[in-house]
């Protein structure tokens, strides 16, 4: 595999991952990140579990 | 105090890191750091009332993105250098009691792909050399809080273990202009008695050269696949399908929940894949276990001679794990 073939995958790739990142910071100053995966996310899920409930 | 110390004798850093002694130990059930925050309830870790998967840098790191001036003078044979380096923890869950090996396949698809996005972070950062990712599970390891969670350790440095094993297949690399783990793997998959299972792009396999008695590594196939930003989506759900097959079988095997340590080997990040095309990603396992109620502990060979005794034979476990379920 040449570099541009590499490249190119690894640009696939992260074009592809369906995840969201929320980057916070502590109040004591530490990075906290939120990873989300909007299809399945626990918060998606139990809108949809409400939705159907209504 | 927290300090990296040189130890001349194996040539490699200590971590001193004396505030880790005050971390949290085993809390009360109604106090879990890496729970989501409910409305009124404590506040943990984790300030959302709820979470997919969280990484936060852990409160007692033992390296550290500002870490103080060494306490102590060095001298030319024991030099000291700071701590510098990242400590994340890798909350899998907001369910308490879950495991690694309960969380359905998709789960553990989302974490492939967190890990991937923290190796590629934090292995950017000038100051970090690997990007170690591993998880202790159970109370044999030492583990301290059961929610479970992975960590990532970012050195400044390549670990000891790696450095001897990137040294290895640099050597057969350079004698024979092939990948020392592929070739290793073509060994395994010929022989097949200590094929665990494998899939498209992975096996596992209890090694030849096993030093637990259910050690398994999972192994990459084809070549150029050094590190997890190197897998293709395709990749990771195979990955993903194959972690959950061994961490089922293992939960199998006694019919417990089995302790273990996992541990990520990838390239150091001090290069790109291009630059260790002799390296192979893998992940090793090392349950502690012997037996349902025996343990194997690292006594005076293992801790100070370097020097494993296995008690098994790496066939005789590997049909054991076969059978197993998942069988594929």
């Amino acid at each position: 595999m040449t570099n541009t073939e590499t490249r190119d995958a690894e640009e696939k790739r992260q074009e592809t991952v369906p995840m969201v990142k929320e980057a916070t910071v502590k109040d004591d100053g530490r990075f906290l990140f939120y990873y989300s995966f909007p299809s399945t996310s626990n918060a998606a899920v139990k809108a949809e579990q409400e939705d159907k409930n209504v | 105090m927290s300090e990296l110390r040189w130890h001349p004798f194996l040539e490699e850093w200590v971590i001193t890191a004396t505030h880790r002694q005050d971390r949290t130990f085993f809390p009360p059930a109604d106090y879990n750091p890496l729970a989501p925050t409910k409305p009124g309830g404590f506040p943990t870790e984790i300030p959302a009332p709820d979470y997919d998967i969280v990484v936060f840098e852990n409160k007692f790191p033992s390296l550290q993105r500002n870490a103080p001036e060494p306490a102590v003078e060095g001298t030319e044979l024991t030099p000291v250098r700071p701590a510098v380096g990242v400590c994340e923890v890798v909350v899998y869950t907001p369910q308490a009691d879950a495991t690694l090996a309960e969380l359905p396949l998709e789960k553990i698809e989302h974490l492939i792909w967190v890990w991937t996005d923290r190796f590629e972070e934090l292995g950017s950062r000038p100051e970090v050399d690997y990007v170690f990712i591993f998880e202790n599970k159970g109370r044999e390891i030492g583990v301290t809080l059961s929610h479970p969670h992975g960590q990532i350790y970012a050195y400044p440095f390549v670990p000891p273990k790696l450095k001897t094993e990137v040294e290895a297949a640099k050597k057969h690399w350079d004698k024979t202009g092939r990948n020392l783990y592929l070739d290793v793997l073509e060994q395994e998959l010929a022989d097949g008695r200590r094929v665990v299972i494998e899939n498209e792009s992975f096996v596992a396999t209890v090694p030849f050269f096993a030093r637990y008695p259910y050690e398994v590594h999972i192994t990459a196939r084809g070549a150029g696949k050094a590190a997890l930003t190197d897998f293709t989506r395709a990749e990771q759900h195979d990955l993903a399908t194959i972690l959950k097959a061994i961490l089922s079988k293992y939960d199998n095997l006694f019919g417990i929940s089995l302790p273990y340590m996992m541990v990520i080997h990838q390239r150091p990040t001090n290069g790109t894949t291009e630059d260790y095309p002799y390296y192979q990603f893998h992940i090793e396992f090392y349950p502690p276990n012997r037996t349902k109620d025996k343990l194997k502990y690292l006594a005076g060979s293992e801790a100070g001679a370097g020097a494993y005794i296995n008690d098994t034979l790496a066939e005789e476990k590997a049909a054991e794990l076969r059978a197993l379920e998942p069988v594929s």
